[in-house]
């Protein structure tokens, strides 16, 4: 069993009708690490997490959330 | 243009750029290979070939380890120089150690099977593959993280 990180980070951006880029601005990161974070192909810091948790408001649990797979 | 987009353009052409530079120190190093023991010995440009070759090790060793655009606005070489990129520098770092390690790992057992190579040639295919390959790595990397 193999465990990965899900996130729902383009819903709640979505939810806010932010860009990838205005929630970049917002945690001070490049359009490119929200791009990968939200597909899921790189996994963020627990900084990083936080810092996208608190612009998005939302708690860091429900933002990300461990997903066990066979 | 905003900081997201200026870090956008800057971090795309570098990628490109240092790929470039993955396929010149590629083709380099194959020409070193067959050049066996006269290899680099040459002048181009008015200078011997074994100074530019160091010159663009040196400058390709400088970008994959400093991420380069030392002379870009602070706020948007913080940002070229992410988490992600830096996580994409060191899989590229690390692509490159495992490509000379497997290198030189060919170059021992293939010298028992003919002549061996010599050591100029050794040091320069060493230095091209593993720069390049961290370079290719990186770039390759950086790119599909930009693509949508």
């Amino acid at each position: 069993m193999t465990d990965r990180l899900a996130n729902s980070l383009k819903p709640e951006r979505e939810r806010l009708n932010w860009t990838q880029a205005a929630l970049a601005e917002r945690v001070g990161v490049s359009r490119k690490t929200i791009n990968t974070v939200e597909n899921g192909v790189f996994v963020p810091s627990t900084l990083l997490a936080l810092k996208l948790a608190s612009a998005l408001d939302r708690p860091v649990e429900q933002l990300f959330r461990i997903v066990s797979e066979p | 243009m905003d900081d997201i987009e200026k870090t956008e353009a800057y971090t795309r052409q570098r990628a490109v750029i240092l790929g470039l530079m993955g396929i010149v120190l590629l083709a380099g190093g194959a020409l070193a290979w067959r050049g066996g023991a006269a290899a680099d010995t040459g002048i181009a440009f008015g200078v011997p070939v074994w100074s530019l070759h160091l010159l663009l090790t040196g400058l390709a060793a400088l970008l994959i380890a400093t991420g380069g655009g030392l002379r870009m606005p602070s706020r948007i070489l913080a940002l070229a120089n992410d988490e992600t990129t830096r996580a994409y520098r060191t899989r590229g770092i690390v692509a490159g150690f495992w490509a000379m390690l497997a290198t030189v790992t060919g170059a021992y057992v293939l010298s028992f099977f003919g002549e061996p190579w010599p050591m100029r040639v050794l040091a320069r295919v060493l230095a091209d593959v593993g720069e390049a390959t961290a370079l290719l790595v990186f770039a390759w990397a950086e790119l599909r993280a930009a693509r949508d």
